[in-house]
């Protein structure tokens, strides 16, 4: 992915399927979340839009994405989620997935992390 | 402001920023992943690592202190921390170094680190301002 011209660079924290604004550290009461990974791809997916909305991005500015995976075989089940956000892979940013020990939560499957950027108003 | 924390609700629930936008010219610093390993001792020579996750913290944080020295910037130059540990905890002495500044962080449990005895590691990037 190659971005060649004057951008604003939009970096997001990772997100799990757990609410953008949680406290810390986490408390029992605030982590719900669905077993399944569909489910929670689609609130990471949400998560990562509440960002992306406020500052007047799309989808189709992200250039970069990371995947934390807990189970690298659900790949494809989040990806066949994320497609539905991207156009059905109409707009495919560089990504990265990996399988990792443990997530912020003990219920948390997946965390996705990115780099949007912005086109400058001239 | 050209580094600009983005909150996208009016709350003061969190310690980190959901997102972090860059609106003009600047450096980017990319900082490899950094132990309690002081980086100007070689990867050959021993390092004996504290058994305490809040000492190799320190460390960590006075490591990349150094290299923001080195660039001429701050931690407010920071805008992204990745996390990742063998074992929970030294949260607040991170707070110590950052201060009010709230880098995006991302945080992440693996079983292995590079250096055996390592507990925690951070993944910096940062900008720098154009003179």
């Amino acid at each position: 992915m190659r971005a060649d011209a004057d951008m604003d660079l939009l970096f997001l924290s990772g997100t799990t399927a757990l609410d953008l604004y949680h406290l810390h550290p986490h408390v029992p009461y605030e982590i719900t979340m669905p077993e399944d990974i569909a489910g929670q791809t689609h609130m990471c997916m949400r998560n990562l839009k509440e960002v992306l909305d406020d500052q007047g991005a799309t989808w189709r500015d992200v250039v970069k994405i990371n995947r934390f995976q807990k189970d690298i075989t659900e790949s494809a089940a989040i990806e066949g989620v994320m497609a539905q956000y991207f156009d059905f892979w109409d707009w495919w940013p560089a990504m990265t997935a990996m399988e990792i020990s443990r997530l912020s939560s003990e219920p948390a499957r997946l965390e996705i992390e990115l780099i949007a950027v912005i086109p400058r108003d001239v | 402001m050209p580094i600009q924390i983005v909150n996208t609700r009016n709350v003061d629930k969190t310690s980190f920023a959901p997102g972090l936008r860059i609106s003009s010219d600047m450096d980017l610093l990319f900082l490899s992943g950094m132990t309690a390993r002081p980086p100007e001792l070689d990867l050959s020579e021993p390092y004996e690592f504290s058994d305490s996750i809040e000492e190799q913290t320190r460390s960590v944080l006075e490591n990349i202190q150094g290299v923001l020295d080195e660039a001429g910037i701050t931690w407010s130059e920071v805008i992204k921390i990745v996390r990742f540990y063998t074992e929970a905890g030294g949260n607040a002495i991170r707070s110590e170094y950052l201060g009010d500044w709230q880098p995006c962080s991302t945080t992440l449990g693996v079983d292995r680190l590079p250096d055996p005895g390592a507990k925690i590691m951070y993944d910096v990037t940062a900008v720098v301002p154009r003179a």
